[in-house]
This record gives C-alpha cells, structure tokens and sequence, in this order.
C-alpha cells in the first residue's frame, strides 16, 4: 500500500481511538479533578466507583434497566421478524417503517415525548418507563439483526422436522431455536448495550431514584468534575468491548481452527463404497 | 417396511383464487411403486408434492393414504419420509441424532433407536459417521443421510423433491443407482419430483407428467416416451420430430414428407393429426422408397456412439440420430436417402 495512505489510515486510527487511551490512564488517576496527564496512579477511582452508593446504585439500575430492555425487545422483535420475514400481511410496510422509526427520529425528540407522555401514564422515574423507552431504542437493531437471520434460515429445515413427526412447537424448540440462538444472542447483546449506555432519554425520566449510570456520569462532569466518572467510563468501554467479544470470539475460534470449511464435492471419491 | 398406496382425488389448489397450481389432479399410485413428477418449473409438480406432505393445503379434493385421508392432517401426523434438494439436515446435530430425530419424535427408546438410527446408516453406506455433523460431508453424503433419515421411521410413503438436483452429474447417476437399489431392497412407496426428463425416464415405474398444473399424462416409461398423448409430452421427453399430418383413413397420413403409414387404426379422412417420430427411429436407406425425396443434411453433431443428422426432407425440419458404426457412410454427404418403419410412427391423439 501507498506509504502516504498507510500514514493517514494510522492517524485517522489514532484519532478515533485516542479518547480511549486518554480516558483508560485517567481512570487510574490520583488528581483530584480531571487533569491529564496523571500526576500519579492509583486504583481510588475504580475503589470509589464500587462503593459510592452515588456510583454503585446507579450501576445497579442500569444493569436490571439493561436487562429489562433485552427481555422486552426480544420478545418484541422475536415475533415481529418473524411476521415480517415469513408472512405477508396487510400494512406490512408500515409496520416495518414503525419499527424503524426510532432509529431515524432524533433521541432527544423521543426523551422530550416519553417526559410529557409517561408523566401522565405515571412512569416517569421507574424502571418500567425506562426499560420501555429503551426497548424502542433497541427495537430497530435487534429487528435487523434478527430479520437478517431468519432471511438465511432454510426453511426447509422446519418442514423437514415437520414431516419427521416434530409438532411446530417442537419443531421451534429443536431446531429453529437452537440453529439462529446466535442471533438471539446478538440482538439481546445490542439491546442490553443500547440501553446501557443511552444518555438523553434517561436524564429526561429516569429521575433521580431510578438514575442510570450515563445519567450519573452526566451529572458528576456538570457538577464537580469527579475523577471516578473516568473509572466509570473505562467499565463502561470495557463492557461493552466484552459483549462484542463474546460475539465475535466463537467465529474466530471456528475459523481458526477450520471448522466451517467445506469439504470438497468431488463426486464418487466423497461417498461410501456401497455402490450398486 | 410397511408400503402404502396414494391416492389423489380430484385435488385442486390456488393460491390467488384465480390461477390453478394444481388442477384436478388425480393419481393413484400403488403401494412400492416408484413414480416421478416430472414437468417444467411451474407445471404444479412441486405443489403436489407440498399438499401430500401437508405444507400446501387443497382449495378442494381428496388425498388418501393406504385408507387413511390424509388432507386434513398437519405434517407431523401423515407418516411421510421426505428428501430435499438441499439436504435440510439439522445443522446443530450429529449425523446420528439427525438419523434418530424422527425415533426420538415417537418416543422410541433409547437401545432401539441407536440400533435403528445404524441400520438405516448402513442402508446408504454412512456407517462410521455418527459422530460428525452435517457440514462436515459432502453434498452426495449429506443427502444419504436425508434419505437415511426419511426411511429410518418406516414411512408409509417417501416424497422425493428434486434430491439430486444440488449434485454434481457423475454424483447424480451414481445416486440415481443408489436410490432404486435402496427402492428394490425396502419396496417403499417413493414420490419423487424432478424436472430432469433422463432422470425420470431411468428411476421410476410410472411418470407422471406435468404442465400447468394439470397432469398430462401419467405412464411407464415406455408409455410416455412411444407412445405420448399430447404434442407437449412427446417434445419434453426425449428428442422428437413432430410432424403435422392429415388422414387419408386405414393409418395412412399426407405429410409433408409424402405420405406415411402407421399402424394406427382407423382415423377418419382429412382430420387433423400429429406424428411423432423418433430421431433414432429414422434410418439410413440405400436407395430413395417410392414417393419420398432425398433427406438434405444442413449439419450433423459427432457424439460418437451416435451422429445427430440435422437437415430437410421436403419442406420438413428433420433430426435423425445415425448409430456411430453406420456414420462414416455420411463422411461429406450434404444428402442422403431415409426409411423408418410404420409402427415406429405413432399418432399424437
């Protein structure tokens, strides 16, 4: 490659990745406000962040609010990719569009409508109005992941179970099921990190009971420049970067070790010796 | 294993309420016999075999399993064995539990299955790969243990959708071999769709031929390729000349290759008709019959074992397939003199 677009693939690299490297080093700052580079190192911020009740509550509410969300958009987005895959159905565009929707409509909109509307419904600063505000956050992705998979799922499979004696429920918990589990498990992922790191819908209506960790890390930059929100943001970064590996790990293993090669098709050579 | 007949009365299926995929479809095909659908994509073959298995529902008639109406019935209640074109083995499962799914289904217990699951392995000569899975074989392989699989449960009947259609054509006639021995050794019933005409003609005991959705014809082998009811039957099988005719009555047809005899009874004059022959059935003559001209040779194709002649004889467009051993008589020829024989013509009804 062109030395010249090899430097600038490195810099533009750098850029992107330099938050991280200055926030991971901060994290085990001992200054006592936001300075880089550390005077000093220590492991007081990550001993404060598991601690503080103003730390720890907040983890624990995003964590049962991650949760939820994953609960709720799968069981949402399970059946609606379905539908939309398998079925044709009046309206199924609009459907489709509605699902979308989060994903094009600005969050800040969406957190300003769930203020107003979940106020009414009384849901304002419990974890229900958060998991469901999160759960359309997530429903976009989760359902492209999902309608993705079933769009490459045999079908056949099924009907072959079918005609071997399995009911359909059976058939799902057999053989559908466990053939596209990898990409319920994406899709939880992606649902439990949308909701995990989601800032602006939760400083509008989680309140302050409910706060979750974005909201707590929010309020510590705007009111005192607390040092512990870069451990937090560094658990934050590393959470996440393990979900993605947890995803990524099993294709890199398999395809290391060869597992999805296909065997060559060279006719009589392949199949056994019981000819004629 | 316990064989059983189908039959099809009377089915119909549409899918817009308009368009018939299957139109009045009626069959009755005997227990152990081997019957193919043949047909291009589209004729309704597919379709059938989708209603038999239970994916595809009737508007209206009738399927019958030996005495059992089977129509109503959801697919896992029917009994049915069935091969896909591409394998649809589980992928998540070993080869032995993809064998013993359809055992483990009715609750057989665990000594009897194992036993069952190897046997039917052996049958397709798969023994030793119980511990692999399906990606880890070959296509030809994966689809033995389909049909491993479809058998190991003594259906009443194995359905048969284009299975070798994925494979390569030296693999495709091995398993085509594999697949009557396997017929022979169980006398199962099999239902087998394809749209490969060779394949059909070589496999079955009975074709039934598809177009639009309507059965055109249903016969043996022989039936279907000498004797074709319809001009659509005697050009999908087989290569053909058809040529158009008119009665002169007592079997004898102005074509207008002069006139021809058949042994077709009776025929009023100067109806209509179509005449089938055979490019093989055409034969090379010594010297020109009474009445018919010399046949112009526009190009001929070398197989070897055979020489496909095309050219013209009178205003006709003729195929003639000359065996290999009498073609060098051609050798620069650009005409050359033509007989058959009267039975080898048959009348189109």
């Amino acid at each position: 490659m062109n030395p010249f677009l090899r430097a600038l693939a490195l810099l533009i690299a750098v850029f992107v990745a330099a938050p991280m490297f200055i926030v991971i080093p901060m994290s085990f700052s001992s200054a006592a406000s936001l300075t880089f580079p550390p005077p000093g190192y220590t492991l007081a911020n990550y001993i404060n962040f598991f601690s503080d009740p103003n730390w720890t509550e907040p983890l624990v509410n995003s964590v049962i609010i991650g949760i939820g969300t994953v609960f709720v958009t799968l069981s949402l987005a399970i059946p609606a990719s379905f539908a939309l895959v398998r079925h044709i159905f009046l309206g199924r565009g609009l459907f489709n569009l509605l699902i979308m929707l989060p994903m094009i409509v600005p969050t800040i909109v969406m957190a300003l409508g769930y203020y107003m509307y979940f106020g009414q419904l009384r849901l304002v600063q419990s974890y229900l109005g958060v998991i469901l505000a999160h759960s359309c956050i997530a429903m976009p992705m989760a359902t492209l992941i999902l309608t993705a998979a079933l769009k490459g799922f045999d079908q056949s499979v099924e009907r072959a179970a079918m005609s071997l004696g399995a009911s359909p429920f059976t058939t799902f918990r057999l053989v559908t099921f466990p053939i596209l589990r990898p990409a319920f498990t994406v899709a939880g992922l992606f649902a439990f990190i949308a909701s995990f790191d989601e800032a602006v819908i939760a400083l509008f209506i989680s309140g302050r009971d409910k706060a979750t960790l974005p909201r707590q890390m929010f309020n510590a930059v705007r009111q005192e420049a607390d040092p512990t929100i870069s451990a937090a943001s560094s658990f934050l970064f590393l959470l996440v970067l393990a979900g993605i590996s947890i995803w990524l790990a099993p294709q890199f293993l398999r395809r290391r070790s060869g597992f999805t090669r296909q065997p060559l098709e060279n006719g009589a050579t392949n199949t056994a010796p019981a000819a004629s | 294993m316990n064989a059983r007949s189908l039959t099809l009365r009377s089915v119909n299926k549409s899918y817009d309420g308009k368009h018939m995929a299957a139109d009045d479809v009626s069959l009755d095909i005997k227990a152990g016999e081997f019957v193919s659908f043949l047909g291009p994509s589209g004729s309704g073959k597919t379709t059938t075999l989708m209603m038999i298995a239970g994916f595809q529902h009737p508007t209206s008639g009738e399927i019958r399993l030996g005495e059992r109406a089977i129509d109503k019935l959801p697919p896992h209640k029917r009994n049915i064995g069935m091969v896909f074109q591409n394998y649809a083995l589980f992928p998540h499962m070993t080869i032995a539990d993809n064998v013993a799914f359809p055992l483990r289904m009715r609750g057989v217990e665990r000594a009897e299955k194992d036993r069952r699951s190897r046997e039917a392995l052996a049958k397709v000569g798969l023994q030793g790969f119980e511990k692999r899975v399906p990606s880890e074989l070959s296509g030809g392989q994966q689809q033995r243990v389909a049909l491993a699989r479809a058998l190991v449960f003594q259906p009443d009947v194995i359905l048969l959708d284009e299975p070798l259609g994925a494979l390569d054509k030296a693999l495709r006639e091995h398993m085509q071999v594999e697949l009557k021995r396997i017929h022979r050794d169980l006398g199962v019933t099999m239902v087998y769709v394809t749209h490969d005409q060779s394949e059909a003609m070589t496999m079955s005991d009975r074709i039934a031929v598809f177009k639009g959705g309507r059965i055109e014809q249903v016969g043996t082998p022989n039936e279907i390729y000498f004797a074709p009811k319809s001009r659509f039957v005697a050009s999908f099988i087989g290569d053909s000349n058809i040529i158009a005719a008119t009665s002169l009555g007592g079997g004898r047809f102005e074509t207008p290759v002069g006139v021809v005899d058949t042994k077709a009874a009776g025929g009023d004059r100067n109806t209509k008709a179509e005449l089938l022959l055979r490019p093989e059935m055409i034969r090379l003559a010594v010297r020109a019959e009474a009445g018919r001209q010399a046949m112009k040779i526009d190009s001929t194709i070398n197989y070897g074992d055979n020489l496909l002649v095309v050219g013209k004889l009178g205003t006709q467009a003729i195929r003639m397939r000359v065996p290999g051993v009498d073609a060098r008589r051609l050798d620069g020829a650009s005409e050359c003199h033509v007989t058959w024989r009267s039975e080898d013509v048959h009348v189109i009804a």
